[in-house]
């Protein structure tokens, strides 16, 4: 339980009161910041500010539309995404981001597609293989890939172009929000296999993500990944 | 008295899920889904930024700050949390708010009349909020002393106590007490 010992509170106080003039907006900024402290620490006063933001949202009506000015948006998007001129080669993280947003339901049809039941539960069964296919990111590229826990490898077959003189494709393992990994670069076509270093092994299990993309020959120099993002794809225990 | 459809309470309106569909691909960064997000709700969020900072400049600016603090934001957006609406419209708000707090005091004519009619409700927002806006309604009404102005205008123009004070013609060193006693009356009428 918080302890409010805010003046100008007589007749003993209720916190429900002081609440509601956080949620109205007329408390001075230390008991501000205290409400917002406490809303994150006790469920109760959360609760109580929940009921006064619905029950004072109906004044909400009150507010009329009005159209902003048209250049908004394009100010707005230059402050959080950078202008257009520094543009050129957009973020490959960013692609990978929307690509995970648009594509969860295409990638479970792309795995029935191929026989596997992606909507059953992976069974509990420690070490899985995995298997990842890999979409096209606004490329012609797809990549099957198999991870083998015994052999410790992985099995690829990549279909589409070749990456071309001077350019190589590269594959990256990426675990949740960390940084990717290269597994190294891979060619097109039919049984490649990937030897995964054991140090790597235990961060293959369902969910992760393999991605592909474009870099010089030999790849990126830096380690980490330079070019666009062409392909990828979420493992998934079978 | 026109024919309204009982909807259950469970049913939400179409509009609602698309925006808040919306939200949550703009937290996973897509920049299209905020694009769309912009042109369904900045319209209102620009209402609410010009009726509380009453300047079409200041609110340009910070309708750019509202919309950088949804994207930065939008992964919190929780359906618990009510409506993506009301989410969205105490962001704009609240940030209204603290700039008008910055200000120098008395800077705003609080003496000029708004029109107090509120824009037409669909029917949908009509038929689902009847119950609560009956009861917030009925509790308003049991306040004394214009206090129910005092809430509502607190809320939607932002004031401060020293603007409700001048505004309501409330001595300065009692307004809080003035209002929170009619806080107090409300909840537990909201209660009951």
């Amino acid at each position: 339980m918080s302890e409010w010992n805010l003046p100008g509170m007589e007749d003993g106080g209720d916190r429900r009161v002081v609440i509601a003039e956080y949620v109205l907006g007329l408390s001075d900024p230390a008991d501000r910041a205290a409400i917002e402290r406490a809303r994150a620490a006790d469920p109760e006063i959360a609760a109580e500010v929940r009921f006064w933001e619905e029950q004072l949202a109906q004044f909400n009506t009150a507010y009329q539309p009005v159209t902003p000015p048209s250049g908004a948006l394009s100010k707005i998007e230059a402050r959080l995404f950078g202008t257009q001129t520094r543009e050129r080669k957009p973020r490959w993280y960013d692609s990978l981001l929307v690509w995970r947003a648009a594509t969860g339901v295409a990638l479970a049809a792309a795995l029935v597609g191929i026989g596997l039941n992606v909507l059953a539960p992976a069974p509990p069964e420690p070490r899985p293989e995995l298997v990842t296919a890999m979409q096209p990111v606004e490329s012609d590229l797809s990549v099957l890939a198999l991870y083998e826990p015994g052999a410790g490898q992985l099995r690829l077959t990549a279909e589409g172009p070749p990456a071309g003189e001077g350019s190589d494709y590269e594959l990256w393992l990426i675990v949740g929000e960390d940084t990717p990994i290269s597994l190294g670069t891979i060619p097109t076509g039919a049984g490649h296999s990937v030897v995964v270093d054991e140090n790597l092994q235990p961060l293959f299990e369902q969910g992760i993500t393999l991605a592909v993309t474009l870099e010089q020959a030999g790849g990126s120099p830096t380690g980490a990944a330079q070019g666009p993002l062409v392909s990828a794809g979420t493992a998934k225990a079978i | 008295m026109p024919y309204a459809t009982r909807r259950p309470e469970v049913h939400l309106d179409e509009n609602q899920i698309e925006v808040a569909n919306l939200i949550g691909r703009t937290a996973l960064a897509d920049r299209s889904a905020f694009r769309d997000l912009y042109a369904r709700t900045s319209a209102k969020l620009f209402g609410v930024a010009l009726r509380i900072l009453g300047d079409r400049g200041e609110a340009e600016d910070a309708l750019q700050d509202i919309y950088v603090k949804i994207w930065q934001r939008a992964g919190q957006y929780r359906d618990d949390m009510g409506s993506p609406m009301t989410w969205l419209i105490a962001i704009a708000r609240n940030h209204a708010i603290d700039i008008v707090r910055r200000r120098k005091p008395d800077t705003r004519d609080i003496d000029e009349t708004h029109d107090i009619a509120d824009p037409q409700m669909t029917p949908e927002q009509s038929a689902l909020n009847a119950s609560e806006r009956a009861r917030l309604n009925d509790c308003l009404d049991t306040l004394p002393d214009g206090r129910a102005e005092a809430v509502k205008s607190a809320y939607v123009e932002g004031y401060s106590y020293q603007e409700l004070a001048t505004r309501f013609a409330i001595p300065l060193n009692t307004v809080r007490t003035w209002l929170r006693r009619g806080l107090l009356q409300l909840r537990e009428c909201l209660d009951t």
